[in-house]
């Protein structure tokens, strides 16, 4: 059919006022659209712009500019610029340096590459620094060095926290050794900055690399980044070249650097401004000058501190009887009556995958838990979660030995079987719950440590072994609860604590009765008998003295049930960060050391 | 293979110039061939007519060829030639009048094969009577804007006809909404045509450069 | 006024819109995809601009593309049809922003509109019924039940985080109304892992009834009438009339009002729709506000005499109304039946492919508005509309008794089309008898399938 034969439309609209349409002629205004760098597609300024500098086509992330990821993050009007104007020399006399940096410095608005200066965030003072890519790609030259460092050392008279936001291309070659030296300069500030116990966080964008990496962008007590933002030493274009091959997709991005241990977690743009505010509040005592130090023993726990460790033993006799004609479910779910249950049932109550894990504890007992991963090593081991919390109010370090509720899970966090990197993270938060005088409450429930190829080249035994060492001595109350299995060693690096409780029907040994029954009677079989004389069951150790307290059990114990547990233990908590916490940390070690020395 | 392959193959194959495309994997014979004729009941009617790779031949050649081939096409090459009398306007009043003239005279082929024509009835080719003048790669504008063969406005042109260009060399910009967006080169060879004027509004898919 | 309008759609919208416009002695740019540089809508046009390859999203979807091709072809204002970009206040803005006139309301009114709660909220303050619900999430049945009791019974009990039935459950009573809630919840916690609940007064067998009205810049709103779309296969209308067989005088006047003070509380300028869900005792509510011009409008058109089509472009280039709502007069009644290209034995999926042949009626009180023509492709990246047959006559019966004769006449060959299936539909007695509403489908689907078979 010959469409092509239309009659064309009789023009009649009045074309007269063509001339006078002036402006009002379609046209599209400059910087309506600008492209995104990452998928290429044209997209809407303003559109990016209000929603985070975040492409709305492929959600990448634009680079933003100081003054805006300011006004992005802290309380409208708060921010208040320090040291600006600071100028840069030549030191090398290196052509041409001069005149651009005045250029870019016209162009920009900025004077350097970093903005330093106060600010609040939710009310709570803090010191920022935002490094600012238009600026020779934000890298680290004298200025810039020198306008965090002052920025750092002030945040450690005054007591303030310090956040700083990296984006850079490193040190800045045009400035030689100079440069090279700010790497030393920023590092040495924040460590006089730490050593007062005062909190950095550092916030990771992309791309951050080179002198900026390996100095104080990776010095954080939390390290933050954006998602996919590109971190990394050596570029990966340089490392391409020198080892002559492609690198793997989403090598030295910001998910790669969490697999691998180095950051705490990757925070989306808009949830930035949510999840500084969170850790700030969790760090308030550290900072603003409300040192808890070993001085103010008596008043913390004045009122209370009558209730001593001795009285503990009253509850769980209470609570004793219960487990005289228990109700328990075997591993079939059949519900069975028994006399006095065998230690052998408890092991396998103990091991039921209904059974509540360290994660349900920790959302069951603690308000507004902030994950934290890694071990700044490696990698982020799953089968150990541990991050800061609210109890009461009051900031605490969670640690928990975590088996999964399903088997997807259970495969990815190794049946909670932790490896050195799951220790060494363990250890690390233990340290920094140390740094701010956070009390440390971990939950053991591990049929061991990982057992495997990779978990001794890696050094397990060192893991373990650092870890109790370093536990035996640290400066905050440490409580340890085994929930489940206690596994030997595996546990234990979890539980050299001031404190260590067990659920009723929990078990603490040496070894599993399995490979018990297999060593000594060469026999695995043998498990259940082992288990009789293992003395690994709650009352036993109680009666050991290798724990402390004893919490009854529902007959048929999940997470429906959970608050019947957690009722207890949040009372018992609660009675030990205030005694322990009234203690001086020579006390507290002291303490610790003699309860384990008598053993 | 998958529906998806299947479709990326089919796509593949009816953007290039082949006729047809055998292919033989695990037992699974595929042939893509594309009719040289049309036949049939809808013959008579708008086959869709892509834009050959073939090309195009210069603008005064296609209004000539497209006058001629009009009348043929009736006859004997239904569908064929006719071809969408889509005009591509200039965007700026001041360009309108002049393009407005030619607009209504040229024939520009409607670019790119419609994709449903895949199924069957792409045609070819073959059938375009200058075909064998214009043979060549074509680069196509990927979007709706206006053409510039120069970078500024007193600028020396990206390429001139006759010039030796890489694949990935930029040809030209087309200008939209404001961003100026560089048309690279898909093909190793030589400029052998320019099919649009700088400053003309170009549409998805128009031919914008013959390289040889 | 408007010289030159771009079409940013496809199919018989984008062909009814050039040829007011052919009407008005407006020109027309056509803009097209690779699958459409043979449809009857790029051909038609007085140019056309090819704006990417076949799938919507590169194409029809594509803001800036049509944007740049406005701005090439020396358009002044763009017509967006239905669907695509005609309810997307961003690109509403975009127009605004490049001096570009959107034939519809402006984007702060799409917007405002296209977000169900200030919809809802604008409705509320307005004085415009909606159906009452919960305001705050319902954790408890006790709470529940007293809920219940304020927003009348029947009640839905809804998952706050539900979809696809789950977690959903009706109580017609007080009686049912603790079992029903502890079962939804029930069903929300292991689906959604959230017990939070909505309660929404349930609505059983409501009529789909929506009221065209037309705003002007200067204030004046009117309404041209009802239009019954309660036919409908998974909230896909299928055939709509006008008037309604439910509305009494006094009760069309009553929504009326209501639709025009929908549309003023909006601040709503050019066609738009009103839409309420009709209950059997007379009480209605609003569901929503449609900010384009509608599938449906030619049976409005039909009653009522007015170009809704020219009267946008009107509204558009800054006019004023051309009727006042005492000039409005409803005629006759009109019928809308879609026909698409579908297999109703199969599901009703999709069947696109070439048409060989085709024969569409005509005649006295006859309409058909498409995009068909023998030997056209039916592209399957589209919707599979392809044509409406639009009757009028002087009562509903005659009207059907029309339709029935016209859609006997259709011939469309080379593809599957749902003509077989609309023809036992109208001929259902529960049509006949204007006895529908929107589970009417759901209630007769086998019926009508085994018949058409």
């Amino acid at each position: 059919m010959k469409l092509d034969m239309f009659k064309k439309t009789k023009h009649t609209a009045s074309r007269k006022n063509d001339s006078i349409r002036g402006e009002k002629h379609p046209s599209v205004p400059r910087g309506l659209l600008r492209k995104c760098n990452k998928c290429g597609s044209a997209i809407i300024a303003e559109d990016a712009i209000a929603d985070y500098y975040i492409c709305p086509k492929c959600g990448g992330y634009f680079r933003v500019d100081a003054y805006s990821r300011i006004a992005r993050i802290a309380d409208e009007g708060s921010f208040e610029e320090w040291d600006n104007g600071l100028s840069s020399g030549n030191p090398m006399k290196f052509r041409g340096y001069e005149d651009k940096i005045k250029a870019l410095q016209e162009k920009t608005g900025l004077d350097e590459a970093v903005v330093t200066g106060e600010a609040r965030i939710d009310g709570r003072r803090v010191v920022l620094g935002v490094c600012d890519g238009r600026f020779m790609m934000a890298s680290m030259g004298e200025v810039v060095g020198e306008k965090i460092a002052r920025a750092v050392e002030r945040a450690t008279k005054e007591k303030l926290p310090v956040i700083l936001f990296a984006c850079s291309g490193g040190a800045r070659m045009q400035e030689g050794i100079v440069s090279l030296m700010q790497m030393a300069k920023t590092a040495a500030a924040l460590k006089r900055h730490s050593d007062e116990g005062l909190l950095y966080i550092s916030v990771l964008t992309d791309p951050t690399t080179g002198g900026v990496t390996a100095s104080f962008a990776m010095l954080g007590d939390i390290i933050l980044a954006e998602p996919k933002a590109l971190i990394g030493f050596a570029g990966p274009r340089v490392i391409e070249q020198t080892i002559g091959e492609k690198l793997p997709k989403g090598f030295q991005r910001a998910e790669f650097l969490l697999e691998h241990g180095f950051i705490d977690g990757i925070v989306e743009r808009d949830k930035l401004r949510g999840t500084l505010s969170t850790i700030l509040a969790l760090h308030e005592n550290a900072c603003n000058g409300g040192h808890r130090q070993t001085a103010d023993a008596g008043i913390a726990g004045a009122d209370s501190a009558a209730v001593q460790v001795d009285e503990g033993a009253g509850i769980k006799e209470m609570n004793c009887e219960r487990t005289d004609h228990p109700v328990f479910a075997d591993l079939h779910g059949e519900i069975h009556v028994s006399g006095r249950m065998e230690a052998w049932e408890r092991v396998q109550l103990s091991r039921r995958n209904d059974r509540p894990v360290g994660s349900d504890y920790i959302s069951a007992l603690f308000d507004d838990f902030m994950e934290l991963h890694g071990d700044r090593c490696f990698a982020d081991d799953k089968a150990v979660i541990g991050g800061i919390a609210f109890f009461h109010g009051r900031p605490v370090t969670v640690i928990a030995q975590a088996k999964g509720s399903n088997t997807k899970e259970n495969i990815e966090r190794h049946f909670g079987m932790p490896s050195p990197e799951g220790y060494r993270k363990a250890l690390r938060l233990m340290k920094q719950a140390e740094k701010f005088h956070r009390p440390v409450i971990c939950f053991v429930d591990t049929p061991g440590a990982f057992c495997g190829l990779e978990a001794e080249e890696r050094g397990q035994g060192e893991a373990i072994a650092r870890s109790i060492y370093e536990m035996s001595a640290l400066k905050t109350p440490i409580l340890s609860v085994v929930i489940g299995e206690g596994g030997s060693g595996g546990a234990l690096a979890m539980a050299t604590a001031d404190e260590v409780w067990m659920l009723e029907n929990a078990v603490y040994s040496i070894l599993s009765p399995e490979g018990f029954a297999s060593i000594l009677w060469k026999d695995s079989k043998r498990a259940k008998e082992a288990a009789a004389v293992m003395r690994l069951t709650a009352d036993e150790l109680k009666e050991q003295g290798i724990v402390e307290l004893v919490f009854a059990e529902p007959a048929f114990f999940t997470t429906e049930c959970l608050a019947e547990v957690t009722g207890q233990l949040d009372k018992e908590i609660r009675r030990f960060i205030e005694q322990y916490g009234s203690y001086s940390s020579e006390e507290l070690v002291k303490y610790r050391y003699e309860r384990f020395r008598k053993l | 293979m998958e529906l998806e392959q299947l479709m990326q193959l089919i796509d593949a194959v009816s953007g290039s110039k082949l006729t047809e495309f055998r292919y033989e994997e695990n037992g699974v014979k595929l042939c893509l061939k594309k009719e040289s004729s049309v036949s049939g009941p809808a013959a008579g009617s708008l086959a869709a007519v892509p834009v050959s790779a073939a090309g195009m031949t210069p603008m005064s050649e296609t209004v000539q060829a497209a006058g001629t081939a009009y009348m043929a096409g009736a006859a004997n090459v239904p569908g064929a030639l006719q071809t969408s009398r889509t005009a591509y306007m200039a965007g700026t009043a001041n360009m309108s009048e002049t393009v407005n003239s030619t607009a209504s005279g040229i024939m520009q082929t409607a670019p790119g094969a419609p994709s449903a024509a895949v199924h069957v009835t792409a045609e070819a080719a073959v059938l375009q009577p200058n075909v064998e003048k214009t043979d060549g790669n074509i680069v196509k504008s990927p979007l709706v804007g206006v053409f510039y063969a120069a970078p500024a406005e007193d600028a020396k042109p990206y390429v001139a006809v006759g010039d030796t260009v890489k694949k990935g060399q930029v040809l030209a910009c087309v200008e939209a909404m404001k961003l100026m967006n560089e048309i690279e080169s898909e093909f190793d060879g030589i400029v052998a045509e320019i099919l649009v004027e700088n400053g003309q509004g170009v549409g998805y898919g128009e031919p914008l450069f013959v390289i040889r | 006024m408007i010289k030159k309008v771009l079409v940013a759609n496809r199919g018989e919208i984008a062909v009814r819109i050039i040829r007011a416009c052919r009407e008005m002695g407006i020109e027309t740019v056509a803009v097209y995809s690779e699958a459409d540089a043979e449809a009857l809508h790029t051909k038609l046009a007085d140019e056309a601009v090819c704006i990417g390859p076949a799938p919507a999203a590169e194409s029809y979807l594509k803001m800036e593309r049509i944007i740049s091709a406005t701005i090439i072809s020396g358009a002044d204002a763009i017509h967006p049809g239905y669907g695509f970009l005609s309810e997307n206040s961003v690109f509403a803005r975009l127009c605004e922003k490049c001096n570009i006139t959107l034939i519809g309301p402006g984007s702060e009114v799409i917007a405002r509109m296209g977000d169900k709660q200030q919809a809802r909220n604008t409705m509320l303050e307005a004085g415009v019924p909606i159906v009452p619900g919960s305001t705050e999430p319902v954790m408890d049945a006790e709470t529940g039940k007293k809920e219940a009791a304020e927003i009348g019974y029947p009640v839905i009990i809804k998952a706050a985080l539900g979809g696809g039935g789950k977690g959903m459950r009706v109580a017609a009573r007080e009686e049912e109304f603790e079992q029903a809630f502890l079962t939804a919840q029930k069903e929300a916690e292991a689906a959604f892992a959230s017990r939070v609940m909505y309660l929404e007064h349930f609505i059983e067998h409501p009529r789909h009834i929506e009221f065209q009205v037309l705003a002007d810049s200067y204030g004046n709103v009117i309404h041209l009438g009802e239009r019954d779309c309660s036919i409908q296969r998974n909230h896909q209308k299928m055939i709509e009339e006008a008037p309604s067989a439910a509305l009494s005088e006094e009760l069309r006047e009553r929504m009326g009002n209501m639709a025009v003070a929908a549309a003023k509380a909006a601040g709503y300028v050019s066609a738009g729709t009103v839409e309420f869900l009709l209950e059997r005792d007379e009480h209605f509510y609003f569901m929503e506000m449609n900010t384009r011009i509608q599938v449906e409008h030619p049976v409005t058109e039909w009653v009522t005499g007015i170009d809704l089509v020219k009267e946008q472009i009107r509204i558009a280039s800054g006019k004023k109304l051309s009727y006042a709502q005492e000039e409005v007069k409803l005629t006759g009644h009109a019928i809308e039946c879609r026909i698409n290209a579908e297999n109703p034995a199969k599901g009703f999926r999709p069947s696109p492919g070439t048409i060989t042949d085709m024969y569409l009626p005509g005649g006295k009180g006859i309409r058909v508005d498409s995009a068909i023509y023998t030997g056209c492709e039916i592209p399957p990246y589209y919707d599979s509309m392809i044509a409406k047959l639009i009757v009028w006559a002087k009562n509903r019966k005659e009207a059907i008794r029309k339709l029935q004769s016209a859609l006997g006449e259709v011939i469309i060959e080379g593809i599957e089309t749902n003509v077989d299936y609309q023809y036992e539909l109208i001929n259902h007695p529960d049509f006949l008898a204007g006895n529908t509403d929107i589970t009417f489908i759901e209630q007769h689907q086998q019926e009508l399938l085994d018949t058409c078979e």
